[in-house]
């Protein structure tokens, strides 16, 4: 379980990675709304984001309805945005629950 | 360009600073000991497709299959195998003079142009083997450093050398020499998205006549459109290392075992069709040892739910394997192949 400024810390690489030096987006083309479940701190966390720009960041008390859901601890959420944990390791070793359609999967490879 | 050596940009870690990269310096080595075929890969990995990996195994027992009422039924090894994983050592490199040395566990690949040399430390498998090309080195989209797209995201960029092969290797303590062919291979990735990938099957075989690489891979886009690579190489030592681009290629399983410790059916028997503009390569592969699985060989990964398919499994090996075939020209000349050895590596990803 990391604290809350790890976690915060993690989500702003989210954002580092989705914009270039330029300040426009890597994906342009892509709105979308992706919840952050952390089970270990029983917290739901919704990020929104329109065409490609991620905008608020939200702690909810229950998972909204929305087209991907991510879950796993803070912990391993923390080790995939500081790179000491890929993506397919986390995947393989059911460290991560993911719900998203392939072009999501894909998309979501520029930040995590 | 068609030639027996390397240059060091081939040899050196690629794409280190891309998000998701993979490099390997993989060397295989078929030998018969004690009057029994013996297979050894030896292999070095880096980046986000496996981690940081070394893998050292010796496959050494034959098949154990088990008739039963409806299929055949590949059971486990019984323990003369060797299978050793090291994990999360650093990888350590330097380019100094007209070498390239890559050190990662107890592994150290000492890569030149002409030659490459792959040294075992480990307490019990040591080795030192030095390969030299056969003939033509084989590269992916037939040209040094060039980049195949493989799915809609992975680049794939690389080298293949079929080599002769000779050195020593102990085994719990005892040393013998070895001689033989395999494979020493330095490819690397510059993006990927394994999850694309549904169907893979990457082959290379020796034979006193000629040597082939070939890698078929069939994966879904991110708009779920079905997207087909191949490509491969072949080089008739018969006819002055004459150098063939495959230009269709075809395999497809004769027969099928289930593989118990992946609870799944996979081809032990294959045919394998490739044509060049010189002729046509007809082989039927035979699984020869159990698959050596590679990062937990079959996974299932419960816990994707991908364009609304909840569950997953993947399954990642390399079986050695044992060739019959011959290679017939365009002008109708039928060429027997003989002593065919080399390695199917296959991945499938499906829903469970």
């Amino acid at each position: 379980m990391v604290d809350q400024e790890r976690l915060q810390a993690a989500f702003g690489k989210i954002h580092d990675r989705m914009i270039k030096a330029d300040g426009s987006p890597v994906l342009p083309d892509w709105t979308r709304q992706i919840v952050f479940h952390f089970p270990d701190l029983q917290q739901y966390w919704l990020l929104e984001v329109v065409n490609g720009q991620p905008q608020s960041l939200t702690a909810l008390e229950e998972a909204p309805e929305t087209e991907v859901q991510i879950t796993m601890s803070s912990d391993t959420f923390v080790k995939l945005m500081e790179k000491t944990l890929s993506g397919f390791v986390a995947m393989t070793r059911g460290l991560v629950k993911v719900k998203a359609s392939m072009g999501d999967m894909r998309r979501m490879q520029v930040f995590m | 360009m068609v030639t027996t050596r390397f240059t060091l940009p081939e040899l050196v870690p690629q794409a280190l600073d891309a998000p998701d990269h993979f490099n390997d310096w993989y060397f295989t080595l078929h030998f018969e000991h004690a009057g029994r075929p013996h297979v050894l890969k030896l292999s070095i990995t880096e980046g986000t497709l496996l981690g940081q990996m070394t893998g050292l195994t010796l496959s050494r027992e034959p098949l154990h299959l088990q008739e039963e009422a409806d299929a055949a039924v590949l059971l486990p090894p019984q323990g003369a195998d060797v299978l050793i994983e090291e994990h999360d050592d650093p990888m350590l490199w330097e380019e100094a003079g007209n070498e390239v040395r890559v050190t990662m566990g107890t592994l150290t690949a000492t890569c030149r142009p002409e030659a490459q040399r792959i040294i075992a430390r480990h307490p019990r498998l040591q080795a030192d083997l030095t390969y030299v090309p056969r003939g033509p080195i084989l590269h992916w989209e037939h040209e040094a450093g060039a980049v195949a797209q493989v799915t809609e995201i992975t680049r794939v960029s690389g080298s293949e050398s079929m080599s002769d092969v000779q050195g020593t290797l102990t085994i719990d303590g005892e040393t013998i020499p070895v001689q033989g062919r395999g494979v020493f291979e330095h490819v690397w990735f510059s993006a990927l998205n394994f999850f694309e990938i549904r169907h893979m099957n990457w082959i290379y075989a020796h034979f006193d006549e000629l040597y082939v690489y070939l890698c078929h891979c069939e994966s879904v886009t991110s708009g779920s459109r079905p997207f087909h690579f191949e490509t491969g190489e072949i080089v008739l030592g018969f006819n002055a290392n004459q150098w063939l681009p495959i230009t269709h290629l075809e395999v497809e399983p004769l027969s099928w075992v289930f593989l118990q410790q992946a609870r799944r059916f996979v081809p032990l028997d294959q045919q394998v069709t490739a044509r060049t503009e010189a002729g046509t390569l007809h082989l039927t592969t035979r699984m020869a040892h159990y698959p050596l699985m590679i990062h937990g060989g079959a996974v299932r990964l419960e816990g994707l739910t991908v364009d609304r398919v909840p569950g997953w499994q993947s399954l990642f090996y390399d079986a050695p394997i044992i060739l019959e075939g011959f290679f017939k020209t365009s002008a109708g000349q039928r060429i027997p192949l003989t002593h065919g050895t080399g390695i199917n590596e296959l991945i499938r990803i499906s829903a469970l």
